[in-house]
């Protein structure tokens, strides 16, 4: 049985298990601390293996989305005939929040070590040489124009954080 | 006797007033020009360009007929800007380091003006759009609209007693903001304030760049067949560039308002190609056979490219 369930754990983190899997997982987590501290133990081995790199969530995560979701303001739209079944509406949250967990947590660190990873995506496929053309652009901005002396952004720092690229 | 010269008072004013109302855009534009080029003045000064906010301390004066600008930040990266004519020094303070840039063009670091008016209407609709309080003094709103979709919208506003600007912005051509300079206070003076610079050359390393003079035009290897109505030739020179140290021909040319600048060097194992931007600051590059063009300036990024479309080698 716990064999089955870390291996359906394993599957869950894989994003191998379909929906009607997971949300039963999903449901058995929310009543298992030992099986959710599990979870967050593969994930972090998961997420080492494929990227050699740790980012730490912590356990109350989920539970501040959750409070966050809570103190959202209430809309008074007009309602819908049908009546929505809460149950299901709290499971399929339950599951939205533990997949984005799994999704952020192999995003934060990478952005923590690099905050213009956006920058360097458009430059992607050239990008030893878009260090160049930054460098470049900045000469290229001296000789144009004595305006680049007064932003700071310009003076002082390398362009390659500054500048985005669009090859044709 | 009294009523009287209350009259004439009354009258004076009044045809003070109604010539400072009949001034045109173009006029106002003039005169702050000419104010700018001959009034000693300081004030604060707050830059606001590509999501950056600058807040610097401004004076310019004129000793002799030389015009000296000279801006000091106020946050790190901790700067002191100077330009004495068309010789600017950056003296950066965290890694005492001094640029001194010999750029052939004397441009103003608040507003880049052109300096003959006479054929801005061809290509600007030049309008008075209003008056508005900056820094605690009423301004005159001049709004400058390029009559085609090659070049940037702005606004100046005037002070209306000394005639110069206490706000810049330019425009996208979709009307958001792409740059602002708004003075915070400004106080002008009889005498030129001398220069109190407090930075001990001795301790700096000086760096001279684009000690080039400036060539014909002629000397240039390369022509523009396509450039937006009203741009003309400002100069033509051969410098080395900063990183390599590569030979490059520079070529500006300006519509007052607006300038943009034509490189030509060597082309590099990979080529440049395509379109950078950096706020209202657009370049595209382009190789033809062994040579790398870019061209660069603060026009809208289509501008950049029809120039680049037109550039053929003599």
């Amino acid at each position: 049985m716990q064999e089955q369930l870390n291996e359906k754990l394993s599957q869950l983190i894989d994003d191998e298990l379909d929906s009607q899997q997971a949300l039963s997982l999903l449901k058995t987590l929310q009543n298992d601390g030992l099986l959710k501290d599990k979870l967050r133990r593969y994930q972090i081995a998961s997420q080492v293996m494929r990227s050699g790199e740790y980012s730490h969530v912590t356990s109350d995560f989920v539970d501040k989305i959750h409070e966050q979701i809570r103190q959202e303001p209430t809309y008074f739209l007009p309602r819908k005939k049908s009546a929505v079944n809460w149950q299901k509406a709290a499971l399929a949250i339950a599951a939205s929040v533990a997949l984005a967990v799994v999704w952020v947590s192999t995003k934060v660190d990478k952005q923590m070590h690099n905050p213009f990873g956006a920058v360097e995506m458009v430059a992607q496929g050239k990008e030893a040489s878009a260090e160049e053309m930054h460098a470049r652009f900045k000469d290229y901005l001296e000789a144009h124009d004595n305006a680049m002396y007064v932003n700071s952004v310009q003076a002082g720092q390398p362009y390659a954080r500054v500048v985005g690229y669009r090859q044709e | 006797m009294r009523v009287l010269k209350a009259f004439l008072l009354c009258v004076v004013c009044q045809s003070a007033f109604a010539e400072k109302d009949q001034v045109t855009a173009r006029q106002w534009l003039d005169h702050m020009n000419r104010a700018m080029k001959t009034l000693n003045y300081r004030g604060t000064v707050i830059f606001m360009k590509n999501g950056q906010l600058d807040t610097m301390k401004y004076q310019h004066s004129v000793e002799n007929g030389v015009e000296q600008e000279r801006l000091a930040s106020l946050n790190s990266p901790m700067r002191e800007v100077t330009r004495k004519s068309n010789e600017v020094t950056c003296t950066f303070k965290e890694t005492s380091q001094k640029v001194v840039n010999h750029h052939p063009l004397d441009s103003s670091f608040i507003v880049n003006l052109p300096q003959n008016t006479a054929n801005l209407e061809k290509n600007y609709q030049l309008v008075l759009s209003g008056q508005e309080s900056i820094a605690m003094l009423p301004t005159q709103i001049v709004s400058v609209e390029p009559t085609d979709a090659l070049r940037y919208p702005r606004k100046i506003w005037v002070d209306t007693q000394h005639f110069l600007p206490l706000k810049v912005e330019v425009y996208n051509l979709d009307g958001s903001i792409l740059e602002q300079v708004v003075f915070t206070d400004l106080m002008t003076d009889s005498l030129a304030e001398p220069h109190t610079g407090n930075v001990d050359d001795n301790s700096f390393h000086v760096k001279h760049i684009h000690t080039a003079q400036a060539e014909p035009f002629e000397n240039a290897t390369f022509v523009l067949k396509n450039w937006p109505a009203g741009f003309e030739p400002v100069f033509f020179i051969r410098n080395s560039i900063q990183q390599s140290q590569k030979a490059v021909d520079h070529l500006l040319i300006s519509d007052g308002f607006s300038t943009v600048s034509v490189y030509l060097e060597a082309k590099e194992s990979q080529g440049m190609n395509g379109l950078h931007s950096l706020g209202s600051v657009n370049s595209f590059s382009k190789v033809i056979g062994d040579t790398q063009f870019t061209v660069l300036g603060e026009v809208p990024a289509k501008t950049v490219e029809l120039i680049a479309d037109g550039i053929a080698l003599r």
